[in-house]
């Protein structure tokens, strides 16, 4: 079902340099899929993440629930995918509405509000790490790894240095 | 070597405050610090060649979102005086270089680690609207801290390394030093490879190999071979843009009168919100009109200053506030209001300085209105900021840091390769290029406001940018793997006393000359295409195979 989709990640900044100018490299990808409800109706931020990417990569912004849909209707079947969440809510709003990704890549979360830093750059709080282990054993291998040259790191060891 | 190793340590640290982005991002390359290195040591042609070795390895790093893959300032301040104190050849140099610039990496992760402290301190100072204080956090503090970060290390290895690597290459056996030799001829395959990953367009490959067997064929001089690339990347833009323009035309083109007539006046500020030079008129409220000057100080104080206080947490939060100060000094006369505003700015922020300049513009644009009493609120301001940082961050990192930093300091590299005492300055064409885009993206942001991103994008000048760039790149590459990986094997076998040896070298070159480089130019591509990316690794396999094949007589 998820046939095309080589990667799933979350990232809060969605597309910026890393995911041009090394994620998208890795992958090989010739699409970004950027999943978030308010984006999708934001025309002019659309536009901008549609317009700022290289030539090679197109680039697509839905809502959850139609990406939902278009990913069971195999719209993806044939592509090298990248797909960005811009937080863990809404990649779990994903897996609620019928999606399993095997990996789920988290890539980049800001600092605040309570959060602690389990990887430079990328800090959660209890909330994020529940959503993340119900999603881990719903079948998703999730990962936290900001760019390729830096170390993985997996859930259980990330939920470990959270109090 | 005192004065070399005080030389190299004040420089590392120096640079390594990052004032001036792309400036102090040229002028710690390996090629540029050669040029002191080599008059203090009294040696400039050897340093520059020394320099231009090692500068080879670099030209292919892309430090997105400031995650820095190797210390390139690191390895040539090290690697360039102990080479010549010792006469090391520059291989042997760049087999050197290559360990000491993974070990900057961790240097500057402490860095950024300990810069939270000063944002916290920020924060305070904000709350008391001390703009000084935001210098302090953002500039002195941090400054004074990489002063023992970066000083010692430096000047240690400088001072004591030379006796070091003496005796070192007293000891070590031939085999092992022709093994390094090998290394060193290898390890520049690692950073065209890492040039050919980040402009990542593999429609455009073939320029690669066209770059590659044009040297290898007829040995035409890098420079040379740089001025055919150029042209013919000229001819094609200009072809495909003569083919685009004549399809749109076809389409009924809107001309630039049709859209004149539409927005008689220049759009101001974010979205559609006109304002008329009336309500902004100087002194109408007291608070002073801002002109474009204004906003390009403001740009090029953020572009100084951008990421002299990063830090983990907040990354540019510091270094765009800092940038903005002067704006919102004159904006907001009124201690809290400024205070407010400073605090605003504060939040976690990051993109690439120069194509993310329109935001700058945007941002102040925005700032300007809300002091002259426009409702525009905090969210407004962050969501324009956290919502453009990325695609602007991603535009940017791809056309500055991937395709016109990898050409720019090829060729310097090539032209100091020859020992050409201009070659240096070469490397100053890119913070030139930046200041230059930056300069007029901040203005224009500020005239057309958020639309002028639209515009920019919409254009095609951009992806023609970065196509023409990405193909140039390409064809770069190339060029300098036939022309700087070193790679050839003495083996030979002899079948019966009668028959001539059988020498695999030749046989090699009969089937395409160069074809071992172009094998680990490629090896070393599709070992980067992996989602572990551990260069450190890489490199340290290349030096095995190197070791062991001198060891076993293949290379």
């Amino acid at each position: 079902m998820i046939e095309g989709i080589k990667l799933v990640r979350v990232d809060f900044r969605l597309i910026h340099g890393q995911v041009i100018t090394k994620w998208s490299r890795t992958v090989n990808t010739d699409r970004i899929v950027v999943v978030n409800d308010e984006l999708a109706v934001d025309e002019f931020m659309a536009d901008v993440y549609v317009m700022a990417a290289p030539p090679d990569i197109q680039v697509d912004v839905y809502a959850i629930g139609e990406f939902v849909e278009r990913v069971q209707a195999g719209q993806f079947g044939r592509g090298n995918v990248l797909v960005l969440f811009k937080s863990i809510a809404d990649a779990k709003a994903t897996l609620d509405a019928g999606l399993v990704f095997p990996n789920l890549q988290i890539g980049g979360l800001g600092s605040g509000g309570g959060k602690t830093s389990v990887v430079r750059g990328i800090s959660i709080d209890r909330q994020d790490a529940d959503q993340l282990e119900a999603m881990q054993s719903a079948g998703s291998n999730v990962t936290f790894q900001v760019t390729p040259e830096e170390p993985q790191l997996s859930l259980d060891k990330a939920v470990k240095k959270l109090r | 070597m005192l004065s070399v190793a005080i030389f190299a340590g004040l420089w590392y640290w120096f640079v390594k405050t990052d004032i001036g982005y792309g400036i102090t991002h040229a002028i710690r390359q390996p090629l540029f610090v050669a040029l002191p290195i080599g008059l203090i040591m009294g040696d400039l042609q050897q340093a520059l060649i020394v320099g231009a070795a090692v500068q080879i390895l670099y030209i292919g790093l892309v430090a997105a979102g400031s995650n820095l893959p190797a210390d390139d300032a690191l390895a040539g301040l090290i690697a360039i005086p102990l080479a010549l104190a010792t006469g090391l050849s520059p291989e042997l140099a760049v087999a050197i270089a290559v360990p000491i610039g993974i070990a900057g990496v961790f240097i500057d992760q402490l860095r950024k680690t300990v810069n939270i402290i000063w944002v916290h301190l920020a924060d305070r100072y904000a709350a008391n609207a001390s703009t000084r204080g935001i210098f302090l956090a953002n500039f002195v503090y941090p400054t004074i801290l990489g002063f023992f970060l970066r000083f010692p290390i430096v000047f240690f290895a400088v001072y004591f390394g030379a006796d070091a690597v003496e005796s070192v290459l007293d000891a070590v056996p031939e085999w092992l030093l022709h093994g390094f030799s090998v290394a060193g001829g290898l390890l520049p395959a690692l950073g065209f490879a890492l040039v050919i990953f980040v402009i990542g367009r593999r429609d455009l490959l073939p320029w690669f190999f066209i770059g590659y067997f044009f040297v290898a064929y007829s040995s035409i001089p890098v420079l040379g071979a740089a001025i055919f690339g150029v042209c013919v990347v000229l001819l094609i833009a200009g072809y495909t843009r003569s083919r685009n323009v004549s399809a749109v035309e076809a389409e009924e083109r809107p001309s630039a009168d049709d859209r004149a007539a539409h927005s008689p006046e220049p759009e101001r500020g974010p979205g559609n919100t006109t304002t008329t030079d009336a309500e902004l008129a100087p002194g109408a409220d007291g608070i002073p009109t801002l002109t474009e000057k204004d906003v390009r100080k403001s740009w090029f104080r953020y572009y100084l200053f951008a990421e002299t206080g990063i830090s983990y947490e907040r990354l540019q939060a510091l270094g765009f506030t800092h940038g903005l100060l002067p704006i919102l000094k004159k904006l907001y006369p009124k201690k809290a209001d400024l205070s407010a505003a400073m605090q605003r700015h504060l939040v976690f922020y990051n993109t690439e300085a120069v194509f993310g300049a329109p935001i700058n513009g945007v941002v102040i644009s925005m700032e300007e209105q809300r002091a002259h009493g426009k409702p525009i609120t905090d969210d407004a301001i962050t969501g324009i900021k956290t919502g453009l940082m990325g695609p602007m961050a991603g535009l940017g990192d791809s056309i500055d840091w991937a395709t016109m930093k990898p050409l720019i300091f090829a060729l310097a590299a090539a032209l100091g390769a020859t020992g050409n005492i201009f070659a240096p300055f070469i490397l100053l064409l890119l913070p030139l290029f930046q200041i230059i885009v930056g300069l007029n993206l901040a203005t224009t942001g500020y005239r057309q406001g958020r639309s002028s991103i639209q515009d920019l994008l919409r254009s095609g000048r951009v992806k023609e940018l970065i196509t023409g760039a990405s193909t140039l790149g390409l064809f770069m590459m190339g060029v300098l793997s036939a022309t700087y990986i070193s790679l050839t094997t003495p083996l030979s076998f002899q079948f019966g006393d009668g028959n001539e040896p059988f020498v695999v070298q030749d046989i090699l070159d009969g089937l395409a000359p160069g074809i071992l480089p172009l094998l680990v130019v490629l090896g070393l591509y599709f070992t980067l295409r992996r989602r572990k990316q551990n260069l450190g690794l890489i490199a340290l396999i290349l030096v095995a195979i190197a070791l062991l094949g001198a060891l076993a007589g293949i290379f």
